[in-house]
């Protein structure tokens, strides 16, 4: 192709003034980030560093300790239960208190447009468009909340492209300005993306390194600043199962839900639920969980369908009606529906029918009574649950089907068996760059358990993921001064 | 691990810089020779011992100044005023004979509370944070130019800042000398290699990058590529910068 001078001198100006403009940061990046300075350590002599580590799973952290990370003797870790569905967006949102997001992720159904927005490509824009400015801005809510989460327009791009680099850069990034930081503030808060981007694509023992590597930066960081007490806490999103997943394992839930009967659609008041089954399925990235929006007179069914889907776990959707006047909850399995229970929010009450069959959805507990409906508080159900294969189920349920963390909760969630992923929205056909070796979403503990993983004080051996701010006071006035709306999520909450 | 895929990064950055130089290769004109730089292309610590011509005006985004009577000239850092951070630089010619330039700098910066977090997006982060405080920084440096050949020219930069921190940080004096070594083509383009240490004896920072330098008889585009290595950790970004020079 031959450049005419007018095409050359058309791009010789505006594509230098196009990347000028988009760079405009740069300067002031590389001015601000050049000033020597220091503070006074009397007035802030104690540092408290909370770093969001997405998709870092307790597991992966177990297995850094056992190879000796964390080894001084005030680092304490907990099973951090997180949310159900286990996906970042709506994980964060949930953890951070942040405004609600439209669903569980930025693709979601809003019943009051009957339409799915942010469908396919833009939904995963969101991941990896630069933030050119607060305004022009694809990025969630929740990550206003940390001081540090990106090192560039590139990063996430990056991130996905060589993650083990990006992650290097990530962590040298962060080091520079906590180091800066400290001079003048008491709290610092940071994200990491690339230990979850490792867990989809790397094996378990690569992230267990990757974290060993943070681990000593913390420890060096620590030592080459004797003027200040730094404590750290880790905190992460959801776990990560590290299954491998097959070709035939990847799910089309589409052509799933046909098999079982149910008509997947885009809208819901252009279909009649006296005639025909239908719910509309949001696809998202790869994940171990399906979100259904149907007619309200089809929930129960399209539920008690769902569950037949041989990848499907647990189908789980509120009932119609139950032995109170309580909001109930049904746990479907192999098409039938296995459990129910029943909670009030006014006395953060549960009731369980004392004939129920837990273990038929792999709780060992005894919920058994004499007769009609035995009651359990909160705390006992997360005392009970959170060893659990389904660590903390009936929150965990309740809250999915509620307005927590996002403004139209499914109608069904579908959680699937190990080993089995949602395909997902595809991009081309960019496998390398595709979740392969990890996954998470369902209910199952191995997605559900997060880090957390502190040195500021003693915490209990599992901590519900929703309750962090109470728990660390610091942090949650820190989203206040960084001007984070605080939304409450779930008043039920608190585990004690 | 980390050298390999560093190497594969850095490969990386280095092809996209390499695409934005091919088309700028494109753009050619009369042969002309390059003008010296008289402002220099990294903030704060890099200076050269080059004033613009008398009556010659610099826009630029990396700097806006004035030429004097050949001996001076008066600028501002334009980027920065627009993010809190208003400031003022004048600059003296000292010494010019063949082959070398020797100039003085005297600057002020005053960042307004905030200044820190004026970044267009919230993808950059500053380690310094003034979100209730200013801080004023007063930049004295001399910059020395030498003509090695007429394709080699070296920029050396000795700079002495001081920054009041206003009861909240610590009034402080910080050293920090840089060298730039610019190779220039025959016309137009020149490409610089970028070293720098802030702090001297008291070290703080070493800087390290590499630049491209284009210029016609009204225009010059600027891209580079730099490294901050601390004790603690280390950034890295790129860096952009066009001007027009006017007379
Ligand atoms: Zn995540």
């Amino acid at each position: 192709m031959k450049i005419g001078r007018t095409h050359r001198i058309i791009l010789g100006i505006t594509l230098p003034l196009s990347l000028s403009l988009a760079s405009c940061d740069w300067i002031p990046y590389a001015f601000m980030n050049s000033i020597p300075f220091h503070g006074d350590s009397a007035k802030n002599p104690d540092v408290y560093v909370y770093l969001g580590v997405d998709g870092l799973s307790y597991f992966t952290t177990q297995d850094a300790i056992k190879d000796g990370s964390f080894s001084d003797p005030q680092w304490r870790l907990a099973k951090f239960v997180t949310g159900f569905p286990g996906t970042s967006d709506a994980s964060w949102t949930r953890i951070m208190h942040t405004e609600e997001l439209g669903g569980y992720e930025f693709a979601y159904y809003d019943p009051t447009k009957d339409t799915i927005l942010n469908r396919g490509l833009v939904g995963i824009l969101e991941h990896v468009a630069p933030s050119l400015s607060s305004s022009i801005n694809f990025e969630p809510e929740y990550l206003r909340g940390f001081d540090y989460w990106a090192n560039g327009y590139s990063h996430v791009i990056n991130a996905y492209n060589d993650t083990f680099v990006s992650y290097a850069d990530s962590v040298g990034n962060l080091f520079s300005l906590l180091e800066g930081r400290a001079e003048t503030a008491t709290v610092f808060t940071a994200y990491l993306v690339e230990i979850d981007v490792m867990g989809h694509l790397q094996a378990s023992t690569d992230v267990s390194k990757a974290l060993s590597y943070l681990a000593k930066k913390i420890e060096e960081f620590k030592r080459n600043h004797p003027e200040r007490n730094f404590h750290f806490t880790l905190f992460s999103d959801h776990g990560l199962d590290f299954i491998p997943v097959e070709k035939d394992r990847l799910v089309k839930f589409e052509s799933e839900l046909q098999k079982v009967g149910v008509t997947p659609v885009d809208s819901i008041k252009s279909h009649n639920p006296s005639a025909e089954l239908f719910a509309i399925p949001v696809v998202h990235t790869r994940v171990t969980y399906m979100a259904l929006h149907t007619h309200p007179d089809l929930i129960e069914k399209i539920a008690e369908k769902t569950s037949l889907i041989p990848s499907v776990d647990l189908a789980v959707a509120h009932l119609k009606q139950g032995p109170t006047t309580a909001e109930w909850f049904g746990i479907w399995k192999d098409g039938k529906l296995a459990a129910s229970f029943g909670f009030d929010a006014n006395r953060d009450l549960y009731f369980i029918p004392s004939d129920a069959h837990f273990e038929e959805v792999g709780l060992n507990a005894d919920f058994g009574g004499s007769s009609g409906l035995r009651t359990a508080t909160d705390q006992e159900l997360f005392q009970q649950t959170k060893n659990s294969t389904y660590p903390d189920l009936f929150y965990r349920i309740r809250t999915s089907l509620s307005p927590v963390g996002c403004k139209f909760p499914a109608d069904v969630l579908a959680s699937l068996k190990p080993s089995y992923v949602s395909m997902g929205f595809q991009i081309m056909d960019a496998d390398t760059l595709t979740a392969h070796s990890g996954f998470h979403g369902s209910l199952e503990y191995r997605g559900t358990l997060g880090t957390l993983l502190t040195e500021e004080k003693e915490i209990p051996d599992a901590v519900r993921s929703d309750t962090l701010l109470d728990l660390f006071p610091r942090l949650k006035n820190h989203l206040r001064d960084r001007s984070v709306h605080f939304v409450e999520g779930d008043k039920n909450a608190a585990t004690e | 691990m980390y050298f390999r895929n560093y190497l594969k990064k850095l490969t990386g950055r280095v092809f996209k810089v390499a695409v934005i130089y091919f088309l700028f290769l494109f753009v050619d004109a009369i042969p002309f020779s390059l003008a010296s730089d008289s402002i220099g292309f990294y903030p704060l610590w890099e200076t050269t011992g080059n004033v613009l011509e008398h009556r010659r005006l610099y826009l630029g985004t990396n700097g806006a100044a004035f030429g004097i009577a050949n001996t001076a000239q008066i600028g501002v850092q334009p980027v920065s005023f627009m993010y809190r951070a208003p400031n003022i630089q004048a600059k003296f010619l000292l010494f010019k004979r063949a082959p070398w330039s020797i100039a003085t700098q005297l600057g002020a910066t005053q960042m307004l509370e905030q200044a820190s977090r004026a970044f267009l997006s919230p993808m950059y982060t500053s380690r310094l944070d003034n979100p209730d405080f200013s801080i004023t920084l007063l930049p004295v440096s001399i910059g020395a130019s030498y003509d090695v050949s007429d394709w080699l020219q070296i920029h050396q930069g000795l700079t002495g800042l001081t920054l009041l921190g206003h009861g909240v940080l610590k009034d402080e004096f910080t050293p920090g000398y840089s060298v730039v070594a610019e190779l220039m083509a025959l016309n137009h383009h020149s490409a610089l290699i970028h070293v720098a240490d802030v702090g001297l004896w008291k070290h703080d920072l070493t800087l390290l990058g590499i630049s491209y330098r284009y210029q016609s008889s009204w225009f010059e585009f600027r891209l580079g590529y730099f490294y901050r290595f601390r004790s603690t950790g280390m950034q890295s970004s790129p860096l952009i910068g066009f001007g027009f020079s006017l007379s």
